[in-house]
């Protein structure tokens, strides 16, 4: 065994003399060792042992001192969303209340071309359909004038002209229109 | 991390607590007052110790040294230990006691410090060689060494004691 060290037999009488000698009675008091001892435990736990031993009273919780401010910030906030909620409300709302009619401000230009809210008494419902496909190939044909098509938009923008050209012209006619086809077909609808 | 529960620290009052004030009461004349502060110590330590046993020793023989280096405290445990060691020396003293666990003790006490450390640590600690020579600062061997020759001081003064009592 690594702990045992040579002992001389005739030191080992004595060493078993001194093993069986009863220890003093120890002055210590035992309550109150371990009433400090818990104490300093539940100071070391907290993270608040004094410097100088004196027991240290735990300090308010910050939550507590900060209420009023965490308060108003709460209540601000709230106000904040309320009023994002309101807005956004109010913006999604416009469309289902309003419909427009295309009017074009000026013949040559297409890209000129608006939306003129009038209320949607103008207009029948018939009517709402072609205007939405008018759309459709009005804003392909300005993809084509500015020749800013990729082959991933080209191939959207042919298919949305296949599905209006099925819906509204002639299946055996569909082929590729030219800007000025497209224009006038354009002016021809808008009357 | 685990720190010493108070079951442990009871344990170890109950078991260690003569032991480590008959430890410190060889540098200071308030043993207690250092094992008390190193139990304290050791109730705080966020993490329990390897030996809980060992890091007492070594905390109050820490703390008991500090304190006999206090001028007042030292001329009180030169006071104390001068009457003990003359009440040890009288061997009438130890013969009416006719105690011979009375009398060992007070032949330990007359031992040099360096030496009884090594035996109240050897004796009562229930220490290995290693944890002795580490709170000794020094070798395990030499701390063995230093044991083999308290134990033939007190042979030797346990047969003086019987030769002059036979005499005397």
């Amino acid at each position: 065994m690594a702990d045992e060290q040579f002992i001389p037999p005739e030191l080992k009488k004595v060493e078993a003399l001194l093993r069986i000698v009863a220890l003093p009675e120890s002055k210590l008091d035992r309550d109150n060792l371990m009433y400090q001892a818990g104490w300093e435990a539940a100071l070391a736990q907290l993270g608040q042992v004094g410097r100088n031993d004196q027991p240290v009273s735990p300090a308010v919780p910050r939550f507590e001192l900060k209420s009023e401010r965490g308060k108003a910030t709460t209540a601000l906030a709230t106000l904040a969303a309320m009023l994002l909620c309101l807005f956004f409300m109010q913006g999604s709302g416009e469309p289902d209340g309003k419909q427009g009619s295309i009017v074009s401000s000026d013949a040559s230009e297409p890209s000129s071309i608006e939306l003129v809210e009038d209320g949607g008494s103008e207009l029948a419902n018939g009517t709402v359909g072609r205007r939405n496909q008018l759309s459709s190939l009005i804003e392909f044909s300005k993809h084509l004038s500015t020749g800013s098509l990729v082959k991933g938009d080209q191939r959207r923008s042919t298919q949305r002209v296949d599905q209006v050209d099925h819906n509204d012209f002639d299946s055996q006619n569909v082929g590729p229109l030219s800007n000025f086809e497209l224009r006038n077909e354009l002016l021809k609808d808008a009357g | 991390m685990k720190r010493v529960e108070a079951k442990e620290l009871s344990h170890l009052l109950d078991e260690h607590g003569q032991s480590l004030t008959l430890f410190a009461s060889q540098w200071t004349s308030a043993p207690e007052d250092c094992v008390q502060d190193a139990f304290v110590k050791l109730a705080a330590q966020s993490v329990r110790p390897d030996n809980p046993a060992a890091w007492l020793f070594k905390v109050v023989r820490h703390r008991a040294i500090n304190l006999s280096r206090s001028n007042q405290r030292r001329k009180a445990r030169e006071e104390k230990f001068a009457r003990s060691a003359n009440d040890s020396l009288d061997p009438a003293k130890s013969l009416e006691k006719a105690d011979e666990q009375a009398f060992l003790l007070k032949t330990l006490e007359t031992l040099p410090g360096e030496l009884r450390e090594l035996v109240v640590l050897r004796i009562w600690s229930g220490l290995n060689w290693n944890q002795i020579a580490e709170i000794a600062g020094t070798s395990s061997s030499s701390a063995c060494r230093s044991y083999n020759r308290a134990l033939q001081l007190v042979k030797a003064r346990m047969v003086n004691t019987t030769s002059e009592n036979k005499n005397g």
